[in-house]
């Protein structure tokens, strides 16, 4: 039976658990915060390591094109099946181009490409530098007078910044012509009919929000794998774990911050 | 040791906890230009903890540490990188780049600090190679290495820039009596022929009777004694104990 004593330990502990917790994301968003001080230095300031960016590019960005493309498509194709299905109820079947058009460029391109290359290659960069740190390889670096946020993590983030938003402008591509195929084969549009509805409402302005968008998902990417990167502890098990809390942590992260951007965005 | 020679290393009343854990209370320690000191301590006493502070990976709660006359515990990271290139870490495992060969390992330090064409970089990297007993294996991939080999690959690296002083982190951990033999008589040559300050960590006294000019021995923070291994056998408690378990008897 419990006494009063043991309920009041047991408050306690809870108490101790929320504190410790809190704690720990406190000293989380600290430590990306100062990270992203620190490689933004690094990103603006010469010397870069352009053959290392280009590899890194090469890796992330080249390696991602088949994930970002399927996914675009069936994206493209499901949303045209969805919105003709919606649009025909107020007999506006004929404007499902405007709607894929900017759906797809304003929200999901930049969106969830930016959620799977982000798992894809977040988790790639965690792993990486993850298995640097815990086999001493980082302060190897530092011992040799290397810096290791401007060879490790410098060329690593100017591959995602340059490489997410040429992946978002291929998914957007891709999308489109996904619902293209479905306007002209389940909605019997022609595509010239189709194409000229998506280019009539789409604004330059649209594209650069999706782009503006996918710049600033790549940065946080880039933060959130190399911290849980360089701060993995303890052998093969504290990688796995930093890497399945930066998968996690990419896709809320591109989620809350999409509703931010959004209303920057619109509001601009 | 000559108290004349000009001291090279002086660490004063170093404290370091981890969270509630305190690892070092109050170490002090002073060595001089050429000196040997090899660091006994068991398993966990803080020895790596003790050897990180003194090329700045590692800061102080509290206390000073010095070396070459540049205080590391205040320097800032990027002023470091100069002492560092007169100071060589040798990891416990190696810590070579996984991403790189065994001749671009070896020539990292090179192409960081120096202007040195790649032709003479090349002959340099052979040339360290052929010193620490590998030669020809530029093109190897540290995954297809042994642990002496590892080890050995980066004493090469830690060599390239010719340094002043080097810290051994555990030389002969996790290898067969005879490579640790092998290394140890490595790290006594090159002690020998480049005069460097070496401080080493290690819970072998082998290395310890071969290398040290003196040893210190961490205990519970604190180095509890420091003189000689003659001296440390004669000791009675913990350190005594230690060394004779090594097979080293007053």
């Amino acid at each position: 039976m419990r006494t009063g004593r043991d309920c009041y330990h047991h408050v306690v502990n809870v108490f101790e658990r929320l504190y410790d917790l809190t704690w720990r994301r406190v000293r989380h968003l600290g430590g990306v915060a100062l990270l992203g001080r620190a490689v933004t230095a690094r990103l603006v300031t010469p010397p870069w390591n352009v053959r290392e960016i280009v590899r890194q590019l090469e890796a992330m960005g080249v390696r991602s094109t088949n994930l970002a493309s399927v996914i675009a498509l069936f994206t493209g194709m499901v949303l045209a099946l969805q919105t003709a299905y919606t649009l025909a109820a107020f007999g506006a079947k004929l404007y499902i181009g405007e709607v894929v058009g900017l759906s797809l460029i304003r929200e999901l391109g930049p969106v969830l490409t930016a959620l799977m290359v982000g798992g894809r290659v977040g988790s790639g960069i965690t792993a990486e530098l993850g298995s640097m740190t815990v086999s001493e390889q980082v302060e190897a670096m530092r011992s040799l007078g290397a810096d290791p946020l401007r060879k490790l993590v410098a060329p690593r983030m100017w591959a995602l910044l340059v490489g997410l938003p040429l992946l978002v402008v291929l998914a957007d591509t891709t999308g489109i012509i996904g619902g293209a195929l479905i306007s002209t084969w389940e909605l019997g549009l022609t595509p010239g009919f189709y194409f000229s509805h998506v280019l009539r409402l789409l604004k330059f302005g649209d594209f650069l929000s999706g782009i503006g968008k996918s710049i600033f998902f790549a940065f946080a990417i880039g933060l959130i794998a190399s911290y849980n990167g360089l701060s993995a502890r303890g052998g093969a098990d504290g990688v796995g774990k930093a890497t399945t809390d930066t998968v996690v942590a990419v896709a809320i992260t591109v989620l809350v911050l999409d509703f931010f951007l959004t209303k920057l965005f619109l509001a601009l | 040791m000559s108290a004349t020679r000009p001291a090279v290393l002086l660490v004063h009343d170093l404290r370091k906890s981890f969270g509630a854990h305190l690892v070092l209370d109050g170490v002090s320690l002073e060595m001089r230009h050429g000196e040997t000191v090899v660091v006994l301590g068991g398993s966990g006493e803080g020895k790596s903890v003790f050897l990180k502070h003194v090329n700045g990976l590692l800061r102080p709660d509290d206390g000073e540490v010095t070396v070459l006359g540049r205080s590391v515990s205040r320097l800032p990271e990027e002023e470091l990188v100069e002492l560092r290139r007169r100071v060589s870490y040798i990891f416990q495992q190696g810590a070579l780049f996984d991403s790189l060969t065994v001749g671009e390992n070896v020539a990292f330090p090179l192409r960081e600090h120096t202007q040195v064409a790649e032709a003479e970089i090349a002959e340099r990297v052979g040339a360290l190679l052929e010193r620490v007993g590998l030669g020809g294996t530029e093109s190897l991939a540290p995954s297809e290495l042994s642990g002496g080999m590892r080890k050995r690959v980066a004493l090469a690296r830690g060599l390239a820039l010719e340094p002043e002083v080097i810290l051994y982190d555990e030389p002969t951990a996790g290898l067969d009596p005879l490579t640790g033999l092998a290394i140890t008589a490595l790290i006594e040559e090159v002690t020998r022929t480049t005069g460097a300050t070496s401080l080493v960590v290690t819970h072998d006294i082998a290395v310890a009777t071969r290398l040290a000019d003196r040893v210190a021995f961490l205990s519970k923070g604190r180095f509890g004694f420091t003189g000689t291994v003659a001296e440390a056998a004669k000791q009675e408690g913990p350190v005594g104990q230690f060394v004779r378990a090594g097979g080293v008897h007053a």
